[in-house]
Formats: C-alpha cells, structure tokens, sequence
C-alpha cells in the first residue's frame, strides 16, 4: 500500500460551507459525507449506500443537488456547499421545511434531508414547479416510508407561507390533523440517527462474514494477524461470547452472535474485529487468516424438503422448523357440496425491508452496566437478548433507541447490538458499528419466500363454503419469527370472509439463507395473493361482480372466523367495499371503453381493475403481549411522558401522545417525551404487529387516565370526581387548574404524581384445531387499482390505486394516510420489482451462490417517478377495546396491493401471474401460452407433497419448559431431555 | 469497507497539461472528472490508478462552441448539456439521452465525456471486492472466466452509456487530444466490441469534444428501457436521427443501439429506410432489421430474452417519433418522463 505523500497530510481543503468559510483538514479523497459528519459534525446528511443509489446523502454544491458520498472533498475546493443545516434562518425554518411539517411530509426522517436539499434545488429556480417537475427533481432521493405522496404535496405547497394548525385544546387531540410532535428536528438535520452520535473516543467494531452459504471454518493465526495490523486491537470469535445464541423465542435461541465452526448463510458473521475506524475500513479482508471449506447447501423450498436434504441445523430433522394449522368444520367435505370450486398455486420470493438506515449503533460499560445506543424497533427484547448474550442480568443492560430511520420489521432481530455490547463490555471502551449497505443486504431477515396452494368454494349464490390452504414457508437458516409466519398465515388464509369450513396449514423449512423474519405483513400478504385471486376466479365462475362477490362474503360484526372467534365489534370490510364500489364501477367502464378503442385502434395496450382485499390481526398471536407507559407531573408542573414504543416512523410517538393527553384532559403542548430507553420507560413491547396505536395507545389512555385520578385524589377531590369529564384542566406555573361550571380550583402538587397504565390484549391460545381468541381485534382493508398493460412489451403500469382502510379511529389523519400511502408503496414495490434472489454460477466451474442484487441500485425501489396516483379512505369502525376505537394502519394496507395488480393485469389481459414481482417477461410469456390454447398462467409448477416427519413440540417457558424439554402425544414432558444443537 | 485504495491526485488547468501528465504518468494514469464512474469503480477495486488526473479546473473542457454544428467540451456537465436549448432543439436525441442518464445528482456531477467513456458493465463485475472473490472474480477483472457465457474467450460486458449510442445516430466525431498529437474519430470507431478493452481511446489521450455536425435538416430522438424511472443504467438503448426529403421520403437516415452489445452500434436499419417512406410496414421491417442485430448478454437488469423481445417495438417508437406521431403518452409510459424537445 502506497504512503500518503507528506503534503497531503497537511492539505487544508477551504470552502463555502451553508454560507461561512471552513477549511477541512481531512485527506483529499475523503467523501465529502464522510468530512461533514466526521469532520465538521453536520451530521443531518445521512448515509445510507454510499454508492450514489439512494441519495439520502444529498447536498448541493453550488446550488446544484449532488451525492456527498460521491464526492471527494478536493472537489469542493474553493466551491460552496448547502446542507440540511443551512436551510433554517436560526430558529426560524424555511418556508420549504414548515411545508413539510404541516404536510407529514417526514415519516422516519433518514430521507428528509436529502429530500429537502433535492426540492432546494428545484425550488431556487423555480418558484412554482409543476407536479412532473417536483417528480424529476426527487427522483434520485428514495423513500421506503411514504410513497413520496406528502413530500411532493409539500415541495408544490413550499411557496405558500402556510399556517401550522393550531395546537389542539385539551381533549381534542385525538383525531386532529397534527404536525409530528418529533418532527422539527427531522427537518433541521437534529434528529439522532443510530450512526449521528458516536462518541469520538469509541472504537470501531467490523463483523467478518462467511461468503458462503454453508461451509465450515477454521482460523489461522490470530495473534500473528494482530500483531502484524497495527490499529486492530482485538479480534472476537464464537469463543469469546458468554451465551452464544439468540433468538425471537425464549425456547428459540439458536441464532450465533458469531458463528462456530460452521456458518450457515452467506453473510453470516464469523469474527468481529475490534479497533481504530481508519484502520478498520482500511483492511484488506483477504489478510485475515480463515480457512474456508464449502458444503453443499441447501437453497430454495424444494431443496430443503426433499428426502435427501442435509440438516440446515443439526436435529431440526427434514429442516422443518414449525407446522401450524387451523381446523374449522370439514373442508374436504363441505367442497363436494360446492357449486364451483376454484384452485391455485402461487409464489413469493425473499424481499428486502431496505431501511435507508442502515443498522448502526454504539455501547459502552459503565461500572456493571452496559449500555447500547442504536436503532431498533424494540428495546426491551434488545436488552433481554444482549443480557442473555453477555450472561448478565436485564437489570445491568440499558437499551437507549436511537431514532430509527426505517424498520419495517428488519430491525427487531438484534444486528450490531450484542457485537458491540460485548465489546465494550471485554474493552471497558466505546465500541460502535455501522453496517454497510452490502452488509445489512445480506445479513438482516427477510420476507419468507412462500409457496401457497389454495382451494375454494362456494354455492351458486356466490356464499363461501369451503377454504384450503397450505403454504410452505423458507425460514432460512435460523428461526428468527418463522413460527410467528407460520401459525398467524393459517389464521388468516381464508381472507376477511365469513368461511364455515377452513383447513389451513403453515409449515417453515430452514434453509441455508439469510434468515427470513419479520416483514410488514408477516406473511400474510403472500396468502392475500393466493385467496384474492380465488375470490375472482369464483365471482366469475357464478356470475356475480368481483366486488360484489366479496362484500357477500365479507366478515361482520357477529361473524365467527375461521379459528372460530366470533367478532364482536369492528369489522369494517363492508363499509370499505362500499366506499370504493363507485371507484370500481368507474375504473370497470373506463377499462372496457378504453379497450374497444385500443383494439379498434390496433394499440397494444389494454386496462384492467383489480380488487384486494385484506384483514390484519393485531399484536402477537396468540401470546401475551402487554405494554406498560407512565405519564407523571412533577412539582415543578412538568408533565412527562414515559413511553417505551419506540417510533420508527409510523408516528407512535405523536399519537401515544394525542391519546394519553385526551384521556388525562391535558392539552398536547403540556408532554414533554422520554422514548424507549429502558432505564427511564417501563416496556412497551416492541414496535410490531401493528401493535402500538391499539396495545400502547390502550396503556397510554389508561395511564392518563390513572394520572388524572390520583391528580384528583392529591387536590383532595371527592372520590370518583376525576370522571367528570366537565373539568377542564389546565398546568399553570405549577399548579394544577379545575374547571367547572365557572369555578376553578388550583392545586400545587408536593411531590411527583406518576400515572401507570398496562394492556395486554386479550388473547386465547389456540387449541389442537387451532381454534381460539388469537388476536383481539382486526383491521380491515380494500383496494382498486386500475392498471395498463402492454400487450407487446408485457409492461405494466399501474394508473391509479384507490384504498380504503378500516382503522378503527383514525388517530391522527395525517400520518395515517401516511402510513397507507407509505404501505401501497412497499406493496406496489414487491409487486413490480422487488425480489431479493441468488444467483447461482455454473456448477461444473463453481460452487459459488451470490446474491444477485446486493445493492440499492440493483434491488429495485420505486422512485418519485414511478408512484402512480392514489387516493386512501379512511373508514372508522371503531372497536371499543381499542383507543378511542382506534385499531392498525402500518400494515394492513400493503396486503391488497399485491392482489389487486394480478388481479387488474388479469382483468386487462387475461393472463394470471401467480407469483411476484409481476415483469413484463412474465406477462409476454403468459400471452403466448394463452395464444396457443395453453393455460394462460405463470407461477409455480408444483407443490411437493414431501412425507415429512412429525413435528418436535417444545415445551415454551409458559408451560414450565427451558425451551430443550419436549412433550410426548399425551401432553406430557418426556423424561428424556432431548439434545438441541445450536452450533 | 469500501474505501479508495491510495492514490496521487494532480489537478492540471489546460489540455496541455493534462497531456504531459499522461504522456509522463504512463498506463498507471487515469483521468477523472466528475467522478462519478470511477471513484465506485475504484472503491470496489475494479481500478486501481496511482496517479488521477483530475480534468475539473481545465476550463477549455467545459465550452460549446457553434461553427458548422456543434462542438461540445467533454467536460460539460450532463446537466449543462440538458440545459443547452441548441442541444435540446437541434440534437434532440442527445438531450433525451443525456436527460435520462441516472438521476439528477449524477447528471450534475457527470460529464459528457465521462458517459462517453464509460465503463463496461455486467452484474458479476459491478459488485465489491468481498462478492467478486467469492465467485473467484471474472474475467474482466482479477479472473479468468466470463460467468455470463463461460465458454466465450472474450469478455461480453455491456456498453452502458445513453449518451452514446444517441451521439453515433447524430454522426458525431470525438477529438482525441494526446502530447503526441490530435486526432478525429467518428464516434462508432471509438469503441471495441470488447468488453475489457472497449474504447480505442489510448491511454495518453483525452476525449477533448464531440462535434457534432450541421444539424439542419435533421430530427433525432433516443428511447431509453430501464426498471425505473430514475437511477437505472439502459437495458435496451435506441437512437434514430433522420433527414426527410421534400417528398417525405427518407433522404437519409442512422438507427443505433445501446446495451446490447459491448460496445454502441451502428445498425444497417438507416441505409434501409433511405428512400423509404416511413409507412407502419417500413417501420417494422426496421425494426425486425434492427432487432436481428441485438445480441443483449444476461449481465444487465431484466430477463435476457425479454431484452431482444422488445427491441423491435423500441425501435418503431423511435420511427414513429421521428415520423412525426404523438409518441408522448407513450413516452411517459416509458420514461416516466415527457422528454419532449
């Protein structure tokens, strides 16, 4: 390696930095991202590839957008440069950033900046672009939150000086349309990302990983490697991990932090090398002494059931890791009985949540604790995992969550977190680590790929009678939430319809890939796909509208579901197929009126109107997930709240807030807020499951509440006065108001007055037919599209998309039309273009299986330019165990979307493509079977009926299990206590 | 950890300079402009140059002069380049071309020479250091085998540049500035059908400007297929300029192709459309001429044999356009763009 020569040592790069003159010490080659965090500490440019794939890293120079990732500083020379932190005048933000406050236009915020410098540029040379023009201008910057709907709204509304809504009065915070109360600092470049706040004394932490699939491993020598690296201070292997596995399940921990002697997916990390960040990033990976010896792997479903297969995880025989089912009436029977039956086989691939934050973090020891600064969806399961992970207590671990620029699901397995715990913890340093884009590509979870058949039926008046499904899942090479996947798709498979007799089956197969886990929809998207197109192959077979078809069958309140859970309250499909039945009726006659002239025309292109439909079952199935917040007023007047969820864009930390403000009777503006550090919050559960808004809001309602009662018994008040809701209170310097009928009382608390609420909803487990209460509510969902196809280049392009959302309540308007908008887009994404696959060399030349789209730019995201127009509706069906009725939005409304596309393309051409992403090789190659008289369908061939061995029952710890004992088909434990490898 | 291996940077001021960097440097020099190519290359040691020659700060590279066409500096940004109302009005594929290069930040930082240039690309090549060795890399780099046609002795990297193919339609000529002297080539025989040794360019020369000639006469148009509607290199890249005669025939006429080669292409559909009319069935046949010399390797985005597929479709696009239909819907179907002159 060359020396730098002495006089770049020295060199002093001077420019215009948001208008003051700096002059940058750093060598000449260093990104110019890297110079403005590292360097000069703007850390509101953020970084999420630094390969010139996403933009989030957006400056401009010289008033024109520009990567600073891509940029060496010795190009700035003499040149002026604008970040994030130059648009605001001091205190006072510009008219651009207050657009996208009142706007919602920053859900996560990681792309907000980026987004704002792109506009920046636009908008100093024009004033009042038009919507194309916005489009263009943004379309280098990606957004995996909200679809880009409110972003652009705001750029066009930035010329407007607009007005910020005024702060709602107390009691009329639920259901305003209200600007994030985190909001500013997501605009000003002040918001702390996981990678924003590093302590400049901390070292740096590099996970080695395996580029094989499967392969043992061995290393060389260690020492000689330290010795001879100046700047690696130490290097961690399996060896030096106290408790060397995790694991969603506490019976399920059989995940390595560093993998021993074998690694099981390519990406799997081997060793972590500790030191200085130049030296890190610096190292030639190939210097570090590790032998490899490739195995066969195993890659793909097919391969993982067939007889043959070599064991992913020694004693997961035939690598099956969990069988569910549901069992309601008699299918099989119920079928004879049916006047139509339909079938269909359909796949999904791996798809990647592709955060533009990239995993990052930091820790340090203090005394006989450990702390952990990083991005995750749940801080409590951190800390539980990183105690069992050290062999320390919980009580010795703190988990401070940082803001999470995108989650998605991706962040609730641990990532850099026990890496850097342990560390910090051996060194009695700062240690942090910062995934790269390649990196978090290929270590983090995934959507499982899904194979799913499905039958049903109904009568000739178009009632469901009868519903099979059987979906396979690819579980990867650890369980990750692969039982999660599996038992909640049977839940759901028979779709949000009143079906009497379900048989449905959910199994997941290890493989030896990245793990698949959790992913926005959990599964049940990839059974959406399946039971929507039956819906329309039946609606045809008896003659009656698509749409029509659904809502006879669509689930009431009164209905019983396919576990047997009759719905009490809140099923809102009905009400959202009658709000989009005008849509329907228009798009169907626009498609037909279009298509006559198309073909009279000769134009190859045709349009087609496609429904999904979709319901979402809230919060853990089946399992005890509670959540505890606090809210308390000290002596002082200052009003707290304590709220362990952590917000990872969908905007809990507003609407927790709106709700436990309404039911404490204080206004908003009165809460100051402590998010999710696990020393200061009690546990919220994680950010999943769409459970915030409904289990946290709960416990966030009943903590006001709480709070109110004992303000009220500390004032003295008559027992039972605090649920007069005619008192109004109000915090005054100090004191505590009451007013009533034109009086008022003032009290002054001595001490500190703490409100605690905790909620866990009510939930049944399920018996052997997989009957019970496993969620306590559900949201519901419809959506139309309306889409082009291409009949010669098999391109399709979705014109419009109208969705309509039973939420229950909507808490906040705006973030959650956010949140649909933000889902449709992810949905629209998979269904078009995402697919996170292998690829696999030549057998006779190479064993190598390397992941085909490893970064931002080959794993297609939807663009600003490619977001078709869409319209949401909000339906309120309001579930009064919910929040002010409030239910879901951060999931749901992804489910239909796959759905609705195959079913639109099929309506405009009448091919059916079962499997996604929908590509136009896929379309032509349907056409053309369709032209020669063969069934005009792409998707999976076959469903491999595999004689699989019995499934292992694991005693859980709820059961008085440690997660090795196992029961016998009475129920009861074996005395034998059965050996489960994990390594 | 993707960082720049070392290298000396020298930050020349004229074209002479530059030269006499080069001619001193030898092969171990490489010229960078906006960076944009090569510092990812770099960082993915794709190359590894001890000495860069920044172009930046030589002024004369950044000029568009009028004279008997047009003559552009290689160091003109993308962005200027779209914002020149003589390049948008009279060398309309180029515009489009060069109006549909990556996003706008990259069109700020990259320069026309630059995407000229560029490098050859191929899925099992454009990736970093950890992924190429674990397919024991390639044969374009640090390997020996093609992993896209293993038995081929030549490398089958894809030319992935819009501005290209655009500019060959338009019959444009490159200078070439060396200490050695100048010259001036069509812009076809700049390049190899190669996709390790793709540019004639020697190393001791700079790509100063692209001439472009008389435009009078002339439309011309570039349709560009990629995933999205931003980012995406070309998966399929058609150019078609043509001069009508007063009888709305055809006097004459270039159709080129992108992307699906490893080098831009001339294709012989122009010299069949002379004295043509352009009627829906001497479009078709064009373009079932053009597609028969479309060999796209499966190195890019999309599936291989959908690429040849709709190669005759795009070309009837171009013609269309060209022939004076209202291809704009079609075109923001496509582009997601309206990209009209």
């Amino acid at each position: 390696m060359n020396r730098p020569r002495a006089e770049f040592a020295t060199r002093v790069t001077s420019f215009k930095l948001n208008g003051r003159t700096v002059r940058a010490t750093s060598a000449p080659i260093t990104r110019l991202a890297d110079v403005l965090r590292d360097e000069l500490g703007l850390t509101g440019t953020k970084i999420g590839c630094n390969a010139g794939d996403c933009g989030a890293c957006t400056v401009l120079i010289d008033g024109r957008q520009v990567c600073a990732c891509l940029t060496p500083l010795a190009q700035v020379e003499g040149r002026s440069v604008t970040t994030v932190e130059g648009l605001a005048r001091g205190k006072s933000l510009s008219k651009l950033q207050r657009a996208f406050h009142r706007h919602g236009a920053a859900q996560c915020g990681i792309c907000t900046p980026g987004m704002l410098m792109a506009a920046s540029d636009l908008l100093a040379r024009k004033k009042k672009p038009r919507e194309p023009e916005v489009r263009d201008a943004l379309g280098g910057v990606l957004c995996r939150c909200t679809g880009y709907q409110k972003i652009i709204e705001a750029v066009l509304d930035a010329a407007t000086a607009g007005r910020e809504p005024p702060a709602p009065r107390a009691e009329e915070a639920v259901g305003a349309r209200l600007p994030k109360i985190d909001g500013i600092p997501k605009l000003t470049g002040t918001e702390r990302f996981g990678a924003d706040a590093i302590p400049r004394d901390a070292l740096w932490l590099r996970a080695l990983r395996s580029p094989h699939h499967r392969a043992r491993f061995r290393f060389g020598d260690l020492d000689a490697f330290l010795r001879d690296t100046p700047g690696v201070v130490r290097v961690l292997t399996a060896a030096d991990v106290p408790s060397n596995g995790f694991g969603i399940y506490p019976h399920i921990k059989d995940q390595p932090v560093l993998a021993a002697g074998e690694a099981r997916f390519r990406g799997e990390a081997v060793a972590a090398l500790v030191g200085t960040r130049e030296a890190l990033e610096a190292l030639e990976e190939s210097r570090f002494p590790v032998e490899w010896q490739p195995l066969p792997a195993v890659l793909g479903l097919d391969a993982a059931m067939a007889q043959d297969a070599p064991e992913v995880q020694a004693g997961k025989r035939g690598n099956l890791l969990l069988d569910g089912t549901v069992k309601k009436g008699d299918a099989e029977a119920a079928f004879a009985q049916c006047a139509a039956v339909a079938e269909g086989l359909f796949e999904t691939a791996f798809v990647e949540h592709a955060y533009i934050e990239p995993e990052a973090g930091w820790a340090r020891r203090v005394g006989d604790r450990i702390e952990v600064h990083v991005t995750t969806q749940t801080p409590y399961m951190d800390r539980d995992e990183v105690a069992i992970v050290l062999g320390l207590a919980p009580e010795q671990v703190r988990i401070v969550p940082s803001a999470c620029g995108g989650g998605f699901g991706g962040k609730l397995d641990i990532s850099v977190q026990p890496l850097i715990a342990l560390a910090a913890w051996l060194m009695d340093r700062p240690v942090a680590c910062i995934y790269h884009r390649p990196e978090s590509m290929a270590s983090s979870t995934k959507r499982h790929p899904a194979r799913v058949q499905v039958k049903f039926g109904c009568d000739a008046d178009g009632r469901l009678r009868a519903a099979a499904c059987d979906a396979k899942f690819d579980t990867g090479a650890y369980a990750s939430w692969g039982p999660t996947v599996a038992t909640r798709v049977p839940i759901h498979a028979s779709g949000p319809y009143a079906v009497p007799n379900v048989y449905a089956r959910g199994r997941a197969w290890f493989t030896h890939c990245h793990p698949s886990g959790a992913f926005r929809g959990f599964g049940v998207p990839q059974g959406a796909i399946a039971h929507e197109a039956m819906m329309d192959a039946l609606a045809d077979r008896v003659n009656i509208d698509r749409l029509e078809f659904r809502r006879r069958n669509a689930l009431r309140a009164g209905d019983a579901t396919a576990t047997g859970q009759r719905l009490a309250h809140s099923a809102g499909l009905v009400a959202c197929l009658d709000a989009l039945e005008p849509h329907w009726i228009t798009a169907r006659r626009a498609c037909e009126r279009f298509n006559a002239n198309a073909k009279r025309d000769r134009s190859p292109l045709r349009h087609g109107a496609g429904i999904g439909c979709m319901w979402y079952g809230i919060g853990n199935t089946a399992l005890s997930n509670p959540s505890t917040l606090r809210v308390a007023l000290s002596p002082n007047g200052t009003l707290t709240f304590y709220n362990g969820a952590v917000d990872i864009g969908q905007g809990s930390n507003t609407t927790l807030t709106q709700v436990c403000a309404d039911a404490l009777g204080l206004p908003m503006r009165d809460f100051e807020l402590v998010m999710g550090d696990t020393d200061r919050t009690a546990d919220a559960g994680k950010s999943s499951a769409s459970r915030q808004a409904f289990v946290s809001g709960k416990a966030a309602e009943l903590a006001g509440l709480d709070l109110r009662r004992r303000i009220f018994a500390a004032a003295g008040a008559p027992e039972g006065e605090w649920q007069d809701r005619r008192y109004r209170l109000a915090l005054e310097k100090g004191h505590v108001l009451f007013r009533k009928d034109g009086i008022a009382h003032r009290f002054k608390p001595k001490n500190e007055i703490v409100g605690e609420g905790t909620f866990d909803p009510p939930t049944t487990p399920a018996d052997e037919n997989g009957q019970g209460v496993p969620y306590a509510t559900y949201a519901f969902a419809a959506q139309v599209a309306r889409v082009e196809v291409d009949l010669a280049l098999g391109t399709t392009r979705v014109l419009e998309l109208w969705a309509a959302h039973d939420v229950g309540r909507a808490l906040n308007p705006i973030l959650a039309r956010g949140q649909v908008e933000g889902s449709v887009y992810m949905g629209l994404c998979e269904a078009l273009m995402e697919e996170q696959a292998f690829r696999r060399l030549p057998p006779k030349l190479s064993h190598a299986l390397v992941h085909r789209a490893p970064s931002m730019l080959e794993y297609k995201s939807i663009t600003a330019l490619d977001m078709p127009e869409m319209d949401t509706v909000l339906v309120e069906d309001p579930d009064p165990n919910c929040p002010f009725g409030a239910k879901e939005v951060g999931q749901g409304p992804l489910l239909p979307v796959m759905p609705a596309l195959a079913n639109a393309v099929y309506d405009a051409v009448g091919v059916r493509i079962d499997e996604v992403p929908v590509t136009p090789d896929k379309v032509l190659r349907a056409l053309e079977k369709k032209a020669k008289g063969e069934p005009a369908r792409i998707g999976p061939e076959s469903f491999p009926d595999v004689p699989y061995p019995p499934a292992t029952f694991v005693l859980p710890p709820w059961e008085d299990g440690d997660g090795d004992e196992l029961k016998g088909a009475d129920g009861k434990p074996l005395r034998r206590r059965a050996k489960v490898a994990t390594a | 950890m993707m960082r720049l291996p070392w290298f000396e940077y020298r930050a020349p001021r004229s074209v002479d300079e530059v030269a006499r960097i080069l001619a001193g440097e030898g092969p171990n020099a490489m010229l960078v402009a906006g960076g944009t190519d090569l510092l990812p290359n770099m960082k993915r040691r794709h190359q590894a140059p001890s000495t860069l020659v920044g172009l930046r700060a030589v002024e004369d590279l950044k000029t568009i002069a009028n004279g008997a066409g047009l003559r552009l500096g290689a160091g003109l940004t993308l962005a200027q380049l779209v914002a020149s109302p003589a390049v948008r009005a009279q060398y309309t594929g180029l515009w489009q071309a060069a109006s549909q290069v990556a996003t706008p930040h990259l069109r700020n930082m990259g320069t026309l020479g630059g995407n000229v240039c560029l490098d050859t690309r191929c899925t099992y090549y454009n990736q970093n250091y950890e992924w190429r060795k674990a397919i024991d890399f390639c044969m374009k780099k640090d390997g020996e085998v093609c992993w896209v046609a293993t038995a081929s002795k030549r490398c089958v990297a894809v030319s992935s540049t819009d501005t290209a193919p655009a500019l060959i339609a338009l019959g444009a000529k490159v200078r070439l500035v060396s200490a050695a002297g100048e010259r001036e080539v069509a812009i076809a025989d700049l390049y190899n059908n190669d996709g390790i040794d793709y540019l004639t360019r020697r190393p001791d020369e700079i790509l100063t400007a692209v001439l472009l000639p008389d435009a009078a006469g002339w439309t011309s148009t570039y349709w560009k297929l990629r995933r999205r509607g931003a980012f995406d290199f070309p998966v399929l890249g058609v150019a078609a300029a043509a001069r009508l005669a007063a009888d709305g025939t055809v006097a004459e006429a270039r159709i080129a192709l992108g992307a699906v080669s490893s080098q831009p292409f001339l294709t012989k559909g122009g010299e069949f459309l002379a004295g043509r009319r352009l009627t829906d069935e001497v479009i078709a046949e064009a373009g079932r001429m053009v597609a028969s010399r479309a060999k796209p390797m499966d190195n890019t985005d999309f599936d291989v044999y959908w690429r040849k597929e709709v190669v005759a479709e795009f070309t009837a696009y171009a013609l269309k356009e060209l022939r004076g239909d209202d291809m704009d819907a079609v075109r923001l179907r496509l582009a997601r763009r309206a990209l009209q002159a």
